[in-house]
């Protein structure tokens, strides 16, 4: 009995002794997250590798699909509509960021210096971001009409230009149209990013560059710049995905046209999903994907040089 | 290098007036330091022989040449900041170099100059790092290397070692009176801590409220101050000021307003009678065996040794006075101790006006 008793006894302490302390504090730290972990799965995780996968199937809506492989991409690659879309992404993406840039910045910039009514300013350039979508661009819908719209009345009673200007319905104005109401939507959160790191850039410095010599150019380029870069790498890339992602203002401003004039992304893999081809709408939602990730692996990395 | 010269400077915000007509004249090659409290105008004096804030009155010449509408660059002057105001995503070398670019120097010139400085101050190892790779001492060194490439004709520092630990503070506190023995540069190094003040100026300006209050060498501002307020300031611990009256029955003594009677052994004394703040420092108060003719008993509250002297805090009455011991002294809280003051070191001061009786 008393050579039994001795291993039982062990194994009764060394099971006590597995679950005492930092193991037992451990997995109540891994029960702690759990939940967290399965909505992110559930959330986040599975619709996008469900995405993925469908991407590689012929399904329809109401059908299973089957693995096809590349196929739904080397479908896409040959439409004229896809490379539309994607030189029209990149051109959106592009002229918004540039432009909300320099609106940003040089509104930041302005509302930093000693002005009247600075507040005011600062909120009241809050106001585009803070509206809705869709209110914003059927509000620019109705500006850019060509019969009884703001801006043909603007330019047709001033003199400027006699003509009346289809902006969304033809092919050399449409973009440009499309791009000027997201950099009117969009420019707020550049202004207001800008303005944030710019606050934070320490007096001292603009001081020592004026002590050392430099003229206001020198200044920003020294200061001024360098201050705001990391801030506006970030927001380069918000935005860029934001805006390469965004439907609504295509939507509802041209649906993609015309003749496919301002055809985006997420307007095609709309446009793919009422035709009832989920396969091949998925596929041009995962065809954004690398361009996304050169994006983020260019400003990623840029920070990280600066952080080295 | 050059002198400097402030006369009747005046500076207002609307119209609030900061500095009210300061008149300082800085010899060439002089170091001399701005003290005074927060809020004093210190600091904004420095701004203004800088460039760095607008004269609203009077001029500032430096050698000789009226700078009042000059831009800080074309003043000659170079700036050590409080915060080391280093632009973080350029090297050492890069932030010390970047005023003789500005002036599009050559580059090997730049270098060269930039070598020399980093070799004065020890940062030749450093010259490649980022301000943000650097401890505090480091990065204040790279800010004075930043000013002395430049030699200029002013060096102007606000508050240089506010950022700094205790021990780092005095090391660098000798670090730039050694060199400014060197370079020999007119320095205005304005500062609250009279500690500071006394160990490195060559004279020292004391400021409140926008004010002079009173301009002269460390050691005379210390014995000899003017007012109150200087009196107070100077010193660390503090010179007791006790407020009161001088009597005279047969031998002249101050009567202290919280009680207790200090015997004056003569010399100018004001009128008996009259109100007057006693001002003497602690290390002028000598302690005596109890049984010493007009010796003064107090009551001692704290002792505070720190190894090589003693502070004790102790009262007279109601009265606290500090007394400093170049020695240890054993003595607790709640004992007796006698003190003798030093009698051609006791100061009156009118406590009206401030002002010294002379």
């Amino acid at each position: 009995m008393e050579i039994s008793a001795a291993p039982s006894g062990t194994a009764r302490s060394r099971t006590r002794r597995w679950m005492t302390g930092a193991r037992r504090t451990q997995l109540f730290a891994y029960a702690l997250v759990l939940p967290v972990v399965a909505l992110i799965i559930g959330l986040v995780a599975y619709p996008f590798f469900f995405a993925l996968w469908v991407a590689f199937t012929d399904r329809v809506v109401g059908g299973g699909g089957n693995w096809i492989g590349l196929d739904n991409f080397r479908y896409l690659a040959k439409t004229a509509i896809f490379t539309a879309a994607i030189r029209n992404t990149i051109i959106i993406v592009l002229a918004t960021d540039i432009l909300k840039f320099a609106i940003g910045l040089s509104l930041a910039l302005l509302v930093t210096q000693r002005i009247p009514a600075r507040g005011f300013f600062r909120s009241f350039l809050m106001l585009p971001w803070a509206m809705p979508a869709f209110v914003a661009f059927l509000t620019w819908r109705v500006l850019y009409q060509p019969i009884g719209g703001g801006l043909n009345l603007i330019l047709t009673e001033t003199g400027l230009y006699p003509h009346v200007i289809d902006w969304l319905g033809q092919r050399s104005t449409a973009m440009p149209s499309v791009i000027a109401a997201s950099v009117w939507r969009g420019f707020p959160f550049w202004f207001i990013s800008i303005l944030a790191a710019l606050q934070s850039i320490p007096k001292d410095l603009y001081e020592a560059a004026r002590v050392d010599g430099a003229n206001a150019w020198e200044r920003f380029k020294m200061v001024t710049f360098p201050g705001i870069r990391h801030v506006v790498l970030i927001t380069t890339l918000l935005s860029s995905i934001w805006t390469a992602n965004a439907f609504e203002h295509v939507w509802l401003l041209t649906q993609g046209g015309p003749s496919d004039a301002t055809m985006v992304f997420p307007v095609l893999a709309y446009f793919g999903m009422q035709t009832q081809r989920i396969g091949e709408a998925a596929a041009v939602s995962v065809a954004m994907l690398p361009i996304m990730a050169i994006l983020v692996i260019i400003v990623t990395s840029a920070m990280q040089r600066d952080d080295d | 290098m050059a002198s400097l010269e402030l006369s009747a400077v005046e500076k207002a915000y609307g119209s609030q007036k900061v500095i009210h007509g300061v008149s300082i004249d800085i010899a060439d090659g002089e170091f001399v330091a701005l003290v005074g409290p927060s809020g004093c105008g210190k600091s904004t004096l420095l701004r203004m022989i800088a460039g760095l804030e607008t004269i609203t009155e009077g001029d500032i010449s430096i050698g000789g040449r009226r700078v009042n509408d000059l831009s800080p660059k074309d003043r000659d002057i170079a700036m050590v900041f409080q915060s080391y105001a280093l632009y973080p995503h350029k090297s050492v070398a890069d932030n010390m170099g970047y005023s003789l670019k500005l002036q599009r120097r050559p580059k090997a010139e730049i270098a060269q100059r930039v070598l020399e400085a980093a070799e004065i101050l020890d940062l030749v190892p450093l010259l490649k790092r980022r301000p943000s790779q650097l401890s505090g001492g480091q990065r204040q060194r790279v800010a004075m290397g930043r000013a002395i490439v430049r030699d200029p004709d002013v060096f102007l520092f606000d508050e240089p070692l506010s950022n700094l630990d205790a021990k780092l503070r005095v090391a660098m506190r000798t670090e730039i009176k050694e060199l400014h023995h060197r370079l020999k540069t007119t320095t205005v190094y304005v500062t609250h801590d009279q500690i500071e003040a006394m160990t490195m100026a060559d004279r020292i300006v004391v400021m409140n409220h926008g004010l002079v209050e009173q301009t002269g060498t460390p050691l005379d501002l210390y014995d000899n101050p003017v007012n109150l307020f200087v009196a107070g300031f100077l010193g660390s611990p503090a010179m007791n000021l006790l407020p009161g009256r001088v009597v005279s029955d047969g031998t002249a003594s101050f009567d202290v307003a919280g009680g207790g009677r200090i015997p004056l052994a003569g010399g100018r004394l004001p009128p008996p009678g009259t109100g007057q703040t006693l001002g003497i420092r602690p290390e002028h108060l000598a302690l005596v065996p109890s049984d010493t003719p007009n010796a003064i008993a107090l009551r001692v509250t704290v002792t505070e040794p720190t190894g090589s002297d003693t502070m004790i805090a102790a009262r007279l009455n109601g009265t606290e006075i500090v007394i400093f011991h170049k020695d240890r002294i054993n003595v607790a809280p709640g004992e007796e101790l006698h003190v003798l003051p030093q009698p051609d070191q006791i100061h009156f001061f009118d406590p009206q006006t401030g002002r010294r009786h002379t």
